[in-house]
Formats: structure tokens, sequence, C-alpha cells
């Protein structure tokens, strides 16, 4: 570190949580983004377990789970990934008529 | 004779279907029911259930979503409408009867499931009421009768295709209830 007189404490912790946000932001592009499904009152328990299983490939036991969740808690993540990746998913669910949204992971 | 199931898997991978005439009538109006909502510009309640936002809090990756999707969305719709009347043809006084490719049914499940769509936000169906019952003096009333005859064959179809698909019948079990 620069400079002749040794930094206080307090000094070195906040130049390294700087160092730390910074590389933070760098590596943005790492964090996933998640495809949520939201609940809806029209689709049909079946339909919504099917679509889960032929747009992801997840089991009847994941897919139902996931659906339940969605029709209980109102909403689920079904799968993540990159930008691109959710958009393609997003888009995928909304042709079969589910409602999706895209969002970055915190 | 016993009514038949309307939609069931066949032993060569595809999908039977047979409805009766007065099925067959009703479904003739989807296409006319969907087209216009499909092509529409978004006022419609309709069609923005067809075409909902990707982003609840961040406009900008709604509206990038949308340029992006919302052209190919339109055209896999009406390519699935027009397979479907192509497909609905040839009924007669006994009603339809025909066996669907799994590409053919996708389109029909399609199809069904855009329209009930459409209906639930005209009748309108809500969590609160979800399948909401009219008066014959009522001009919902029709539309309540079709909302539910299309749910029924819906849960058809998708069985059927589940099958012919390979991922078995769909059974949802009271167990999957339990907490």
């Amino acid at each position: 570190m620069p400079g002749t007189a040794a930094p206080a404490i307090e000094t070195e912790v906040v130049e390294e949580l700087d160092e730390f946000i910074d590389l933070e932001e760098m590596v943005d592009f790492d964090r996933p983004w998640l495809v949520i499904v939201w609940n809806d009152p029209v689709n049909l328990m079946s339909y919504v377990v099917y679509v889960f299983q032929k747009l992801f490939g997840y089991s009847r036991a994941k897919a139902t789970k996931l659906m339940l969740d969605v029709h209980r808690k109102g909403r689920a993540t079904v799968s993540s990934g990159t930008r691109e990746k959710a958009e393609a998913d997003a888009s995928r669910l909304h042709a079969h008529g589910l409602w999706a949204t895209i969002t970055k992971d915190v | 004779m016993f009514r038949l199931v309307p939609f069931r898997p066949t032993r060569d991978g595809k999908i039977k279907g047979s409805l009766r005439p007065d099925e067959v009538d009703l479904l003739k109006g989807l296409p006319s029911l969907l087209r216009p909502v499909i092509e529409s510009d978004l006022d419609d309640p309709g069609t923005k259930r067809l075409f909902p936002e990707a982003s609840r809090d961040d406009p900008a990756v709604a509206a990038a979503f949308r340029s992006m999707v919302h052209d190919d969305l339109v055209r896999q719709r009406l390519g699935a409408i027009d397979k479907f009347e192509s497909t609905l043809d040839g009924a007669g006084i006994r009603g339809w009867s025909r066996k669907l490719e799994v590409d053919e049914a996708e389109a029909w499940l399609s199809v069904m499931n855009s329209a009930r769509l459409v209906l639930g936000t005209r009748l309108p169906v809500s969590d609160e009421n979800p399948l909401p019952e009219f008066e014959p003096s009522d001009p919902n009333w029709a539309p309540s009768l079709l909302y539910g005859l299309l749910g029924e064959l819906e849960s058809y179809i998708v069985q059927a295709l589940s099958v012919a698909e390979g991922r078995g019948v769909i059974d949802i079990s009271p167990a999957d209830f339990d907490e």
C-alpha cells in the first residue's frame, strides 16, 4: 500500500471493501437470471405439469412440485441461467400460455 | 354406444380424436375468436394475456423481451390455428374423427389453451371464481359453456400427448396436496 504512514485499521478495511465491490461489478454477468412462473386461474394443473416436463425435461415429481408451488405460493422459479437462456425459456413458456417473468438473481 | 374419449393415444404414437357434431361446431369458431386477438395491438385484455410482460419491475427488460419475441410468438400462434383448421375439416353429421400427428395435436392444444386464456379475461375467470356461471339471458352464457368444454377437451388431449410423447399419464394424486 502507498504512503509512509501505516494506515488506520478502519481505512484498511474500507479500502479492501472497495476493491471487493469493484470485483463484484466486474463479474456481474456471472449472476444468473431467474425465470419465474406466476399463478393464473385458467391453466389446468395437468397442463402446467405437461409444459414443465416438455420444455425443461423435468421428472413428473419435480414438475408436479413446481406446479404446486406456483399454485400455493403464487409463483415459483422454474429455471435459471444467462439472460439469453432466461429470455428463451420465458418465450417458450409464453408460447404455451404460462405467465413467466425474468429477473436477475440477488 | 358410449361416448368416446375425445382424445386418446394410439399404439403407433399418435392421437386419435373423436368429437360430437356440436363440439365440432363450437371448435370451428375458435379461429375467428383468436385471430383478431393475436393480431391486435395490445389494447385488448385477451391480447395482453397472450403476450404478457416478461418483467414486473423493469420496463426496459420487458420492452427488450417484447421486441425480440412478439412477432415470432404471433407467427407461432397463427401457424397453430392454421394447422388446427386444416385438421378439423371433414366433419359430418356423426361428428369428427381423425388420427392426429403429435405436431397436429400440439397445435390443437395451443388453440384450445389460447382460447381458454382469452375467454378467461372476458368472463372473467379468477381464483375466487374459477368456473363462473351465468343465466342463459346473460351474454356470457355461451362463452362460459365454451370455456367449460375447452377445459374438458384440453384435459384429455394433454394426457394423450403426454403418453404419445413418452412421458406417460399425468396423475396428480391427493398425496401431492399434503403439505
